[in-house]
């Protein structure tokens, strides 16, 4: 065997294809061969290293984060093949149903009628309707009686109402849920009544209040309501009625039905404004909430788990009534018509709408795999996050007065700066110890300034798919020192993963710049009070304080943050 | 022909049929596989489980596409494969260069980890790590050939390529390999070359 040979031999042997007495030749090639033994010491040292990687397995949860990112419509059908008969018989069946049609009249079967938009359909909202309150079909037919004649047939579709006013989704909410189908649309949009509402109690429903109630009764923080809202709430309630609430430019409607859920109350429209009615109220019974802090660091990471989280949704239900639903977040809703019989009550329910078509086990096993988009809807003694962002001005963690520096406009002090101060935290009911769900904090829009402290984590978000979070650490001599984490995906920084730094950053005369590394970008930062860094996103990259000192289980895509203790 | 209740296929045409089970048995025989192919060709159990979990919402949605011509892992492989190549593409050539600030330098940090991450041998992460710094197309006859155990045969399917072109690929990147893999062990800085291969 010459060395020309040898590189031929080698990968057969490599490959152990190699015929004994070729091998027996090779051996004896490399023997007297320093050149070539060489060679196939390094190629056998290089193979022997790649058959040692051991596989790993795959971490867990990716079964549920392949379920959160696939909608029931995305499973794919069964394939049909059609022969050609049946293919040419396709166009001639069609016909001669339409020919049917409009020779009958335009009538959908007695079971299938119903739901015909009075009003445009609502993403993510099902809400099924009692038989008696179906209207009927919009679409007549001018066919007289006892002719036939399909050519005489003038369809008449009724008037569609406007659509409704969308809310702008939060930067770091998820998407709503669009309808299953086109029943699930037109059921949605069935069921308003909105012959019962004034058009000014409308416009009131929908007008963005910030308010923050901390177990106040219910009697003073609808006279609040009153004034943020500028709508009569009348309430009838015992005086122990009281509810922990905290909204930032959330809808009124937002606020009164969390009123409603934390007291058992009634919601009901009276004149142009509403009502609140306490029947069985339910604060008196629950102890009031109690902050519990967050330890400063977690010992172990916890493994995020939508599926125990999700599972532990707030039992009891409560009678909502919502003149515009089609904001909310996915729900079912069961509708009844009022003792009175002049409204419709809607019954939210807690379960979430189950892919259209599945069955009741499949709809149980795939509810504990829903992630927790509502986070607005799990805690009664929280606010919800706002569908707009504040107007302007500094928002942080600690913004009670007006920055310092150039920061912009200076932001509002008083409830707005402290509702993003201490965002609600609360144990879900039959949760593990210690582990609680720190409420979704108010993003900024991009260019915004946002004030943190020292030592708690600063979420960031650089366009749609990169996600991380800035601890600093100290300041010393204008040099802050920093902890940074960030990744590109699906926002979840724990496990192992996201590139982790620690770094320094000086301040220059234009203040100082935090790379982001990966992304291009960069956070610009400032002094700000005591304790307090001002940051200043640019571009894509929008900030969002909050009270975490760690990352474990931070979700930064669905602003949900889950802590295992 | 008879159809195992348990195999692939079986599975497949029973997820087409509305069992979502079904398709939770498809992901729990091949997360794995797809998480190391991921891993192997990324290098970052990060990225892999992202891409791990593309793949599985591509085989989600596309169920329907699979035909029964190949074998269903081959199937996978091939998805998972394209999804890695895919997100190499995006991979920002600039990943590890953005900390070159005149204001900013890393700071020694004594801390714990800030999560217990994979726990690597150091001998398996040199070759993963030089794994990675190779350039893909490497990267990916190396992975499926030594990571999966797959034949030159199930290489070609899974990558579309010929015969030859896997024997050829694979002995350069075997080559390849062997070189950087020995200057790693002399001690060279084997993360050195990982940026400028990034992209392919």
């Amino acid at each position: 065997m010459k060395c020309r040979d040898f590189a031929g031999a080698v990968e057969r042997y490599l490959d152990e294809t190699l015929s004994p007495a070729d091998g027996e030749a090779l051996r004896h090639h490399a023997a007297g061969c320093p050149a070539c033994a060489a060679q196939i010491e390094a190629l056998a040292c290089a193979e022997r290293a790649l058959r040692s990687v051991a596989p790993h397995p795959a971490p867990p949860g990716m079964l549920d984060a392949v379920y959160a990112r696939v909608r029931p419509q995305d499973r794919p059908a069964r394939r049909f093949r059609w022969g050609w008969p049946a293919a040419a018989l396709v166009p001639a069946a069609a016909a001669a149903a339409f020919l049917l049609l409009l020779g009958r009249g335009v009538s959908p079967p007695v079971g299938e009628r119903s739901l015909h938009a009075r009003v445009p359909a609502l993403p993510g909202v099902s809400v099924p309707l009692p038989e008696t309150t179906l209207s009927p079909p919009p679409i007549h037919s001018s066919k007289t009686a006892g002719k036939q004649g399909p050519h005489k047939t003038v369809l008449k579709p009724q008037p569609v109402s406007p659509p409704a006013p969308v809310a702008p989704r939060h930067p770091l909410r998820p998407r709503p849920r669009r309808p299953a189908s086109n029943a699930e649309a037109r059921s949605a949009a069935a069921a308003v009544p909105e012959e019962n509402l004034s058009p000014a109690l409308l416009a009131a429903l929908q007008r963005p209040v910030t308010v923050v109630f901390r177990q106040e009764p219910l009697r003073a923080v609808a006279r609040q309501l009153v004034e943020a809202a500028d709508v009569p709430v009348h309430v009838e309630a015992p005086p122990e009625a009281r509810v922990s609430l905290q909204a930032r430019d959330a809808p009124l409607w937002f606020a009164l039905e969390k009123m409603a859920e934390q007291t058992g109350a009634v919601i009901e429209p009276a004149g142009n404004g509403v009502a609140l009615r306490v029947t069985a109220p339910r604060m008196a019974q629950a102890p009031p909430p109690v902050e519990r802090p967050l330890p400063a660091q977690p010992q172990v990471a916890g493994q995020r788990q939508m599926t125990s989280v999700g599972s532990q949704k707030l039992s009891g239900r409560s009678e909502v009534w919502s003149p515009r639903f089609g904001s909310l977040p996915e729900k079912e809703f069961e509708a009844k018509p009022s003792p009175d019989g002049d409204r419709l009550i809607l019954n939210r329910s807690r379960t979430p709408a189950a892919p259209e078509g599945a069955s009741a086990e499949e709809s149980s096993a795939r509810k504990g795999r829903e992630p927790l988009h509502d986070s607005e809807f799990t805690g009664s003694g929280a606010g919800g996050m706002s569908p707009a962002p504040l107007p302007d001005g500094l928002r942080g963690a600690a913004a009670p007065a007006a920055p310092s520096g150039n920061v912009g406009a200076a932001g509002p002090p008083g409830p707005r700066g402290q509702a993003a101060l201490t965002p609600e935290r609360r144990e879900l009911p039959g949760a593990a110890s210690g582990e609680q769900v720190p409420k979704a904090f108010e993003t900024p829009r991009a260019g915004e300034g946002v004030r943190a402290r020292i030592g708690w984590l600063v979420l960031i978000r650089v366009g749609p798919d990169w996600f991380g979070a800035l601890q600093p650490l100290r300041i010393t001599d204008g040099v802050l020192r920093y902890r940074l984490w960030i990744k590109r995906g699906d926002g979840r920084l724990d496990g192992a993963g996201a590139s982790v730094r620690t770094a320094e950053s000086r301040s220059g005369p234009q203040g100082g710049s935090i790379p982001l590394p990966g992304t291009s970008r960069r956070l610009r930062w400032a002094p700000g009070g005591e304790s307090e860094i001002d940051l200043f996103p640019t571009g894509p990259v929008v900030t969002a304080p909050t009270e975490l000192r760690g990352v474990h289980g931070l979700d930064a895509a669905a602003s949900q943050w889950i802590y295992c203790q | 022909m008879t159809v195992s209740p348990d195999s692939d296929l079986a599975l497949v045409q029973s997820f087409l049929d509305g069992n979502p089970e079904a398709f939770d048995r498809l992901f729990l025989k091949y997360q794995d596989y797809v998480f190391n192919i991921c891993l192997g060709i990324l290098g970052n159990p990060d990225d892999a489980r992202d891409c791990a979990q593309e793949t599985f919402v591509r085989i989600y949605r596309k169920a329907g596409e699979f035909r029964g011509r190949a074998a269903f892992s081959t199937w996978i492989y091939r998805i998972a494969v394209n999804v890695c190549v895919g997100a190499l593409r995006k991979r920002p050539r600039t990943a590890v260069a953005s900390l070159e600030d005149d204001h900013v330098r890393e700071a020694p940090d004594g801390s714990a980890p800030p999560w217990h991450g994979l726990q690597q041998k150091d001998d398996e992460r040199l070759v993963r790590q030089v794994v990675t710094a190779l350039i893909p197309d490497y990267r990916l006859v190396l992975v499926l050939r030594y990571f999966q155990g797959l034949s030159y045969e199930e290489i070609a399917q899974v990558l579309g390529w010929t015969l030859p072109q896997v024997k050829i690929k694979l002995h350069r990147a075997r080559r390849s390999f062997a070189a950087r893999y020995a200057a790693c062990l002399e001690g060279a800085d084997c993360a050195a070359d990982q940026a400028a291969s990034r992209s392919p």
